[in-house]
C-alpha cells in the first residue's frame, strides 16, 4: 500500500541536475564573442579561451564556499563511510598526491585488508540464540577499490563532483556469503554572480552488514538510494540583509533484499528550510532549521508518518586566544520533532494486530557536532545528539548517542586515533504487537545500549602506500536474551595511485 | 591647374579605395619559422606537429612546449616569436588586420609593420595589444597577470575594455586578480612567484590570510611557511619548521591540514587543492543542514538507523 514515490526522488534530483546544467552551459556559450575592440572585427577571445587556456577564472572572492574543496567530498564519501567499510577507531583515508589531471581533481585508491571478526553474526553471549549461526569468528579479505574526483566549470561556478568506493568481501571458512558493497554519487553545485546557488546529488549505497538489524535471515543486503536538491542564498536578494537562506528536499527509499527485512523498505522526504544570521566575531552564524518530513513506509507493520521540526542554533568556528592553533568549530542546536502518525492494522495469522498505538509524539532534539583543533598535532571530535529516527519496532524510536573521538599525529608518517561511542534507544510499540482486542503478553518495546571503543594506527610507508591497523569492541545490552559483544581487528594497505610516479616538486629554499 | 591637381587626386583616392575594396577580402597566412622543440598545431581538432612548411590559418592553435621556440612570420614580413611554454590561437588574417589571442606565455619580440596585429589575452581579462609600425613584447600568466611592452617604434596601445592606453618604454601590466593596471617594472620571477605575492592578512599568533580564488586559506606559523604563487595562478605552501614541529593550513570551514617539516600543499587558482603530502585528521561533516536524519545528502547512512554512523 505504500510503494508510491519509491524513486521519484531519485529522477527528481536526475532531472534537476541536468536542468541546471544546462543554464550554466548556456551562459558560457552566451559570452562567446562580447568584446569587440576599437576597429577590429567582432572578437574571438571567448572561443580562444576554451581551447588555448587550460585554467579556469576565478570565482568572485566568497570568505566561505558553498562546498569545502575535494575534502569536503572525501569527508562525506569515502573518509567517514564507516558505516561497515571503516571501523571503529580506525585512522580514515585522506586525498593525498599529485591530484589534478587535465580539468579534473582526481583521488583513486585501492586497498587490501584483512579483518577478523569474533562474533560474525552479532549473536547473544547468553541465553538463546535466535537462529543456528551461534557465535561465529570470521576471516574476511578485503578488497577495495574507490576513487573521487570533481571538476569545474563555467569559470568555477559549476562544480561536480564524484565518487565510488566498490568493496568485495570474501569470506573462507563455514562462511556467510561473499557479498559486495557499494557507494556511488554525483553531486554538482552552481553558484550564480549574486550569491544564489543550486546544489543537487544522487547517491546509491548496498550494504551487507549484519549491523543493526535482527537476525532474520543470512542475507543482510540492502539498498538505498538518496537525492537532494538545495537552493540557496549566501546574500540575502530580498532584503539586503546579512541573512542567508536555504531551502532543500533530500528523499531517500531504502529497501533491503531479502522479504525478511522487508519492514525496513520505505521511502523517506525531508523538507528544509534554513535562516541564518552572523554573530560572534564573523565566523560563526546564528540559525533557525525548519524540516519537514514525511514516512511512507512499505510495511504493514510500521505506520506511515509525517513530522515537524524546529531547531534553534549556532554554526561557524571560534578560534581561541590561548594558543595558535586552537579552535573550536561545528555547530550546535535544540529544538523538537513532533509527529503524527497513521494508525493501521494489520493481520497475522487470525489476529488483528495493531502497528504502533503511539500515533503522536513530540520529543525533543539536540545536537552537538563540534571539533577541537587542540594543537598541530591533535584534534578531538565530539558529536551529541538526541533525535527521533526511523524504528523497526514501532512507528519512532528515540536515540541519544555521543561519539568521541581524538587523532594524533605521532610522527610525520605515523597518525593514531581512539573513538568511542555510546548510544540509547527506546523504540516506541509493543512486543509482541497490542492486539485486538488487547492481551496481556504485549509490553512496551525494550530500551537498548549500545557502546564501543576503537583504536587504530595508519602508517604512511612511503608517498603511495599506506598501512592501518585498528581493532575494536562493540557492547549491546538488550535484555539478557539480546545482548552481544564482538571483537574486531583489520590489517590493510591502501595504494594511492595517483602518488605512484611523484613529479618533481618546486624547490624549497632551506 | 588646381582643377587638374584635384582630378587627380580624386583619381588617386579611388584608385586606392578600389584597390582597398579588392584586397579586403582577401586571406592572409602567416608561416613557421626557427621552431625548435616539438610545437605543435591544432586545426579542426586535429593535432600535428609543426614544421617548417606549416602555414597557419584562422581557427588554428599552436602549443610551444617548455622547452622550444617557434617564430611567426606574416606575408608582410611581420613575425612573433614565442617562447614556450605558451599556446596562441589565431583569428582573422587579411590586409585590414590581424589578430591573435595568446592564451598564456611569452611573444618576446612582436614585430609588426603596415598591417596592424593585435594580441588579445584570454577572457576575462578583455585586454590587448595593438601594434602598427613597432616592435613589442607580450606575456600572459592565467590567473596572474598580463603584460605588454613597447620595445620601439610608431603605434602600440593598450586596450583595457575599450579604453586605450599609449605605451612607452615601461611595461603595462594588468593585475588579473585585482583589476589593477600598473605601469612600471612587472615583479620577478613570474614562475615561481615571490614572497607576498598574494595579499596577506595578518592574524594573531603568527597567522596569515590569503585569498586564492575566492577561497580564504589560514596558515601558521607563517614564519615557517614558505609561499609561492605558481605559474598557473596557484599557490604553493611548504612547511620549513623544525624536527617535531608542525605547521596547520586552514581551508574552508571543515578543512585543516597538517604539515611536518618539509610537507606542502598547492593550490591552484580556484583554490583547490590540487596537491598534498601531508596529514588530515578527517572526521564526519561539521555544518550538514539535515543532519541526523535518514536520508541525507551523501547517504552515508544506510543502517535503518542513525546507529552505526561513527
Amino acid at each position: 500500500m505504500k510503494k508510491t514515490g519509491r524513486r521519484l526522488g531519485g529522477l527528481a534530483a536526475g532531472a534537476c541536475l541536468y536542468a541546471f546544467a544546462l543554464p550554466a552551459l548556456a551562459q558560457d556559450a552566451a559570452t562567446g564573442g562580447a568584446t569587440v575592440k576599437p576597429g577590429t572585427p567582432g572578437s574571438d577571445a571567448n572561443a580562444a579561451v576554451k581551447t588555448v587556456a587550460t585554467w579556469e577564472a576565478a570565482a568572485e572572492s566568497q570568505p566561505e564556499t558553498v562546498e569545502d574543496t575535494f575534502f569536503r567530498l572525501a569527508r562525506d564519501f569515502l573518509s567517514n563511510y564507516d558505516n561497515g567499510f571503516r571501523r571503529l577507531g580506525s585512522v580514515p583515508i585522506w586525498p593525498r598526491g599529485e591530484m589534478k589531471i587535465g580539468g579534473f581533481r582526481i583521488f583513486p585508491f585501492l586497498r587490501q585488508a584483512v579483518e577478523w571478526e569474533d562474533n560474525y553474526f552479532l549473536q547473544p553471549a547468553t541465553g538463546q540464540a535466535e537462529d543456528d549461526h551461534g557465535r561465529q569468528p570470521q576471516w574476511t579479505h578485503v578488497n577495495e577499490v574507490g576513487a573521487i574526483a570533481d571538476t569545474a566549470l563555467a569559470g568555477g561556478r559549476l562544480k561536480i563532483g564524484i565518487g565510488v568506493d566498490s568493496v568485495w568481501n570474501v569470506r573462507y571458512g563455514d562462511a556467510p556469503p561473499d557479498t559486495w558493497d557499494f557507494q556511488g554519487n554525483i553531486t554538482a553545485t552552481y553558484t550564480w554572480p549574486t550569491g544564489m546557488w543550486l546544489s543537487t546529488g544522487m547517491t546509491y549505497d548496498r550494504r551487507h552488514d549484519p549491523a543493526d538489524v535482527p537476525n532474520l535471515s543470512d542475507d543482510f543486503g540492502r539498498s538505498d538510494r538518496n537525492g537532494f536538491v538545495t537552493l540557496g542564498f549566501d546574500r540575502d536578494l530580498f532584503f539586503g540583509s546579512k541573512l542567508k537562506y536555504e531551502v532543500g528536499l533530500n528523499t531517500g527509499s531504502y529497501q533491503a533484499d531479502d522479504a525478511a527485512y522487508s519492514d525496513m523498505d520505505r521511502t523517506e522526504s525531508i523538507f528544509h528550510v534554513k535562516v541564518s544570521y552572523p554573530f560572534l566575531r564573523e565566523t560563526t552564524r546564528l540559525f533557525t532549521l525548519v524540516t519537514y518530513q514525511i514516512d511512507n513506509r512499505n510495511s504493514d507493520a510500521v505506520n506511515d508518518g509525517q513530522s515537524v521540526g524546529i531547531n534553534f542554533g549556532m554554526e561557524g568556528s571560534i578560534p581561541l586566544r590561548e594558543g595558535a592553533y586552537r579552535s573550536i568549530r561545528g555547530q550546535i542546536s535544540v529544538g523538537f520533532d513532533s509527529a503524527l502518525y497513521e494508525n493501521d492494522t494489520y493481520r497475522r495469522g487470525s489476529e488483528t494486530l495493531v502497528a504502533d498505538s503511539n500515533r503522536r509524539a513530540t520529543n525533543l532534539n539536540l545536537l552537538a557536532a563540534l571539533q577541537y583543533v587542540m594543537s598541530p598535532r591533535s584534534t578531538v571530535d565530539l558529536r551529541y545528539a538526541h533525535d527521533t529516527e526511523f524504528s523497526f519496532y514501532g512507528n519512532y524510536q528515540v536515540v541519544d548517542r555521543v561519539d568521541l573521538s581524538f587523532t594524533h599525529n605521532f610522527t610525520r608518517r605515523l597518525t593514531g586515533r581512539i573513538s568511542a561511542y555510546y548510544e540509547h534507544t527506546d523504540p516506541s510499540g509493543n512486543d509482541p504487537a497490542q492486539s485486538i482486542p488487547p492481551n496481556n503478553l504485549s509490553s512496551n518495546d525494550d530500551n537498548m545500549n549500545l557502546e564501543g571503543l576503537g583504536v587504530g594506527f595508519r602508517y604512511a610507508f612511503n608517498e603511495w602506500m599506506d598501512i592501518d591497523i585498528s581493532a575494536d569492541v562493540e557492547n549491546r545490552n538488550d535484555h539478557v536474551d539480546k545482548s552481544y559483544k564482538n571483537y574486531r581487528g583489520v590489517l590493510g594497505v591502501t595504494f594511492f595511485l595517483n602518488a605512484l610516479t611523484p613529479k618533481p616538486r618546486t624547490a624549497i629554499a632551506p | 591647374m588646381r582643377t587638374v591637381l584635384r582630378r587627380m587626386l580624386v583619381a588617386a583616392t579611388s584608385l586606392a579605395l578600389v584597390a582597398a575594396a579588392a584586397t579586403a577580402g582577401a586571406v592572409d597566412v602567416a608561416k613557421a619559422r626557427d621552431a625548435t622543440g616539438s610545437s605543435s598545431i591544432t586545426r579542426d581538432g586535429k593535432t600535428s606537429p609543426v614544421g617548417s612548411s606549416t602555414q597557419f590559418q584562422e581557427g588554428d592553435i599552436v602549443r610551444v612546449p617548455s622547452d622550444g621556440r617557434l617564430t611567426i612570420e606574416f606575408g608582410d614580413g611581420a613575425s612573433l616569436a614565442m617562447v614556450g611554454p605558451a599556446g596562441l590561437r589565431f583569428g582573422p588574417m587579411n590586409p585590414l588586420g590581424r589578430r591573435v589571442v595568446l592564451g598564456s606565455g611569452v611573444i618576446t619580440e612582436a614585430t609588426v609593420l603596415g598591417i596592424a596585429v593585435e594580441i588579445q589575452a584570454p577572457n576575462p581579462y578583455d585586454c590587448s595589444l595593438v601594434l602598427q609600425n613597432a616592435r613589442a613584447f607580450a606575456r600572459v600568466n592565467p590567473g596572474e597577470s598580463v603584460q605588454f611592452q613597447k620595445l620601439e617604434g610608431v603605434y602600440a596601445k593598450a586596450y583595457l575594455g575599450n579604453t586605450p592606453t599609449d605605451l612607452g618604454q615601461s611595461p603595462w601590466l594588468l593585475n588579473a586578480r585585482d583589476g589593477s593596471v600598473a605601469m612600471g617594472t612587472p615583479p620577478q620571477g613570474r614562475e615561481t612567484g615571490p614572497r607576498g605575492a598574494l595579499k596577506e592578512t595578518a592574524l594573531a599568533n603568527d597567522g596569515v590570510r590569503v585569498i586564492v580564488g575566492g577561497r580564504a586559506i589560514v596558515f601558521m606559523p607563517a614564519k615557517s611557511f614558505k609561499r609561492e604563487t605558481t605559474a598557473r595562478g596557484g599557490y604553493l605552501l611548504c612547511f620549513n619548521g623544525a624536527d617535531g614541529e608542525w605547521g596547520t593550513v586552514d581551508a574552508g570551514r571543515e578543512n585543516t591540514f597538517f604539515l611536518a617539516s618539509g610537507n606542502c600543499v598547492e593550490f591552484d587558482a580556484n583554490g583547490d587543492v590540487i596537491r598534498f603530502d601531508g596529514v588530515m585528521h578527517i572526521y564526519e561533516p561539521l555544518f550538514d543542514s539535515v543532519y541526523t536524519h535518514d536520508p541525507i545528502e551523501n547517504a552515508i547512512d544506510a543502517s535503518p538507523s542513525y546507529s552505526k554512523k561513527r
